[in-house]
């Protein structure tokens, strides 16, 4: 399965295993930008 | 943010912190310049993620009396919600990612302005990174 993508502010798409791959992460989802 | 004041505790853990949000990077751009964030941040535009991670788009549960509580207590402790941009009936979480794919921890809000406490969140964190 695909793992979805997101983007940095410059547009790039990653995904969290590439933004995790070299350090644990802690992913924090917010409700709303703002 | 919680976690973006402590975010010197969780660099010693070892654990880089980082922020996602939806709707565009318009609007993460907009937040990052605003709020002088020093976290990196994305943008998963069609909210794919928080869909494949459970993360709830619960309209009734802003009716809930909690939120308002912890709006206020967001209030007192010095945090404003200048705008909302985007879906904002999508309710956010919290996980950690492990180098090797594994997902130890996870948090899922049940209401706007649910979210762990950074004291909890800590310990799990250190306990996940130990273990």
């Amino acid at each position: 399965m695909t793992e979805p993508r997101v983007k940095d502010l410059d547009g790039h798409d990653t995904t969290l295993a590439e933004i995790a791959k070299n350090q644990p992460t802690l992913f924090i989802f917010v409700r709303h930008f703002g | 943010m919680q976690v973006h004041r402590e975010r010197d505790a969780f660099r010693e853990l070892g654990v880089q912190a980082v922020v996602i949000g939806h709707s565009s990077l318009r609007y993460a751009r907009a937040f990052v310049e605003e709020t002088k964030i020093d976290l990196p941040v994305f943008v998963d535009e069609k909210r794919a993620l928080y869909k494949e991670l459970g993360f709830k788009r619960p309209i009734l549960a802003f009716l809930t009396p909690k939120m308002f509580r912890r709006a206020a207590e967001a209030r007192r402790a010095g945090f404003s919600q200048p705008g909302v941009y985007g879906d904002a009936f999508q309710l956010g979480g919290v996980i950690l990612r492990m180098p090797d794919g594994s997902m130890p921890y996870r948090y899922a809000g049940q209401f706007p302005g649910d979210h762990p406490k950074v004291e909890d969140l800590k310990a799990e964190v250190a306990k996940a990174v130990a273990s």
